[in-house]
């Protein structure tokens, strides 16, 4: 059935379209029964990726493995995998039921099989009462379910998904955001998704890969790429407002650690506060969005953005910055973080909690 | 106000009714009244027949052979030329070097006029110099003369119309391949969806608005394109190659028999008029537009 052991592995695969590069010396692994985030701006070989997975486009060099099994050169089918496209992809002469019986229908699935498969997956995704009509008689919604119960119906191990959510508005995003990972949950699946909204990563994953300009910038955990990211990419990509990036000098004589080297020091918004005393600070706007207020200012040379919760005093227009040490994370000027600085928190080294429900 | 603006319409629509009705709509009305009438000679006026022009026709062995003949160039023509239009396509529907040259290449004797298409195949089927016939020396076989033959005079016809027809054809369903998402085709591969499944289950649905298109014109065409014959064979040899336009042609404007040649119009027109409201009736029901 769907539950998997076997792992995706990929080593050292580069796809290169004439002069230009989409990956570079990608090397990865996805967890069997995990659920996987590409996650990264256009054009940074995601969906390259996603794709070389799937079958649909070959590598360049590199070798990718599901479980024990060399894949390279292997047709789609051959991979056992099922894939989820962002427009859908539906048969537009064909109606629900068709459309979902597709692969089975191709795959000679014995007829009685495939009604009892289909009259279970509609029910699960809540298409039983449209199985007649044709996707252009749906909205977007259900034809993304039909795009998700093709899919599911197929009893793969391994479903990727590219992007499925961008051409949902925002209210059913989050829905369907909470439902996939439960479909995901429930069925055991390992999902391989790609992204470029860090919020759908965030609140899905098990394991995001940030990727930028064909390389692998950090793989862990929402929270481990939260707090602490490995690159300065990651830590101006991730998170809304991003983490500052300060030169030392502009917060000389706050806690900082004793660094011997030329670096940078981050700061989450978050972690920001006003302070009795510390490095002076300038308010230069302030954005007021119910909850909580994101204060710009300026410290020194560099310019910040500090959360504050809305039901605290705004700052005067000159305050002293204050910030939790435990929460500073330094990079060298290469962007690397250095993380012989980071300050032993007992909080990372428990079970990742970030989706436990109950 | 209305009434003016009313007068204002008329006369801008006058121009285009007065040549559309002189032109158009008056001869099909006299032809049909025509075809009721006896043709007037210089000593006997015209006089009322009624439907004695169309008992004509069924004790007229050409008119019969006309209407065999024209059947079974129908019955070539469409279907090959549309077949053959739709491997074109396919043939070109990617891109590989050259595709530019090949795409021209099949699209070539569209732009061709007929009268000259059928000039270079007289070439091809001239007997002793003729490109086949050079084959066929060249590989012992004896000379042949297709279009002057009765058994293959009909055929050689067809192809020529066929040469010409599928280039024109082409163009419709590589306008229409290229509409099919490269994402189904992705997502069918996924699913382990042989090509020629995907074929046949997704590509050819796809596309019917266009076949049905095709196939309408492909019907008209195989009717009304007869430059051809004028050039090759004339209807000859025995009205071997005669079809019903071609006999109309003859009957009207070579022996002046014009009301029996009136008579003959309708019935093509009739023919025409039934084979394309049916075949909009039929398979609309089975084709999918979006």
């Amino acid at each position: 059935m769907h539950k998997s052991q076997d792992p995706i592995q990929i080593t050292s695969v580069s796809r290169a379209f004439g002069e230009t590069h989409a990956l570079k010396d990608v090397s990865v692994c996805l967890q069997p029964g995990a659920f996987s985030v590409l996650l990264g701006p256009s054009g940074c070989g995601k969906s390259t990726l996603l794709r070389l997975i799937a079958g649909l486009d070959q590598q360049t060099s590199g070798t990718i493995h599901i479980g024990a099994k060399e894949v390279t050169g292997t047709s789609p089918n051959d991979r056992n995998v099922s894939m989820v496209f962002q427009s859908y992809a539906l048969f537009p002469h064909l109606n629900v039921a068709e459309n979902i019986l597709f692969g089975l229908k191709v795959r000679k699935t014995p007829k009685a099989e495939r009604t009892q498969r289909l009259t279970r997956v509609a029910e699960m995704m809540g298409l039983s009462a449209l199985l007649d009509r044709k996707p252009a008689q749906l909205s977007g919604g259900q034809q993304q379910r039909v795009a998700l119960a093709r899919a599911v119906i197929s009893e793969r191990p391994i479903c990727l998904m590219d992007e499925p959510l961008s051409n949902l508005d925002a209210k059913l995003r989050t829905e369907m955001r909470v439902e996939l990972r439960a479909l995901q949950q429930q069925l055991g699946l390992t999902v391989v998704y790609v992204t470029h909204d860090q919020v759908e990563a965030m609140t899905m994953a098990d394991q995001i890969i940030v990727m930028n300009q064909g390389r692998i910038e950090q793989t862990g955990t929402p929270h481990d790429i939260y707090t602490r990211p490995a690159t300065t990419f990651t830590a101006g990509f991730i998170g809304t407002p991003p983490m500052a990036l300060f030169d030392p000098a502009d917060l000389a004589d706050g806690p900082l650690p004793d660094v011997r080297q030329p670096h940078l020091i981050g700061l989450r918004a978050e972690d920001m506060h006003v302070a009795p005393s510390g490095p002076s600070a300038r308010i230069t706007g302030v954005e007021y969005l119910g909850a909580d207020r994101l204060v710009s200012a300026t410290a020194g040379q560099t310019r910040f953005i500090m959360r504050m919760p809305a039901a605290a005093p705004v700052p005067p227009s000159e305050f002293p910055l204050g910030w939790s040490p435990e929460a500073v994370s330094v990079f060298a000027t290469n962007g690397q973080r250095l993380t012989q600085y980071d300050f032993p928190t007992p909080s990372l080294a428990q079970k990742d909690t970030t989706h436990e429900t109950a | 106000m209305i009434k003016r603006e009313w007068i204002y319409a008329w006369a801008l629509l006058l121009p285009a009714f007065v040549f559309l009705i002189t032109f158009t709509h008056l001869p099909a009305v006299q032809t049909l009244l025509n075809s009721f009438w006896t043709t007037p000679k210089g000593r006997r006026a015209s006089v009322f027949t009624g439907l004695g022009n169309y008992e004509q026709m069924l004790t007229d062995p050409i008119f019969i052979k006309a209407m065999v003949n024209s059947a079974i160039y129908a019955a070539i023509t469409i279907p090959a030329s549309i077949v053959l239009a739709l491997v074109m396509a396919l043939l070109v529907h990617r891109s590989f070097r050259g595709v530019g040259l090949m795409r021209m290449s099949f699209f070539t004797p569209t732009v061709l006029p007929l009268i000259a298409v059928a000039n270079i195949w007289l070439f091809f089927y001239a007997p002793g110099f003729g490109l086949i016939d050079q084959i066929r020396l060249f590989f012992g076989l004896p000379s042949a003369n297709y279009a002057g033959q009765p058994d293959t005079a009909l055929y050689s016809v067809a192809i020529v119309a066929i040469w010409k027809e599928a280039g024109f054809f082409m163009i419709f369903f590589l306008a229409a391949l290229q509409t099919v998402p490269q994402t189904l085709r992705e997502a069918a591969a996924i699913e382990g969806c042989s090509r020629w499944t995907f074929f046949r289950r997704v590509t050819l649905p796809l596309i019917m608005p266009t076949t049905l298109f095709v196939s309408v014109n492909a019907v008209i065409n195989a009717f009304r394109l007869v430059d051809h014959v004028f050039v090759m064979t004339k209807g000859g040899p025995d009205n071997a190659s005669m079809l019903l336009l071609y006999y109309i042609y003859e009957t009207g404007f070579r022996f002046w028999d014009t009301a029996y040649a009136a008579a003959l119009t309708v019935v093509l027109i009739a023919i025409l008029g039934v084979v394309g409201i049916g075949q909009f009736f039929i398979a609309d029901k089975r084709v999918h537009y979006k």
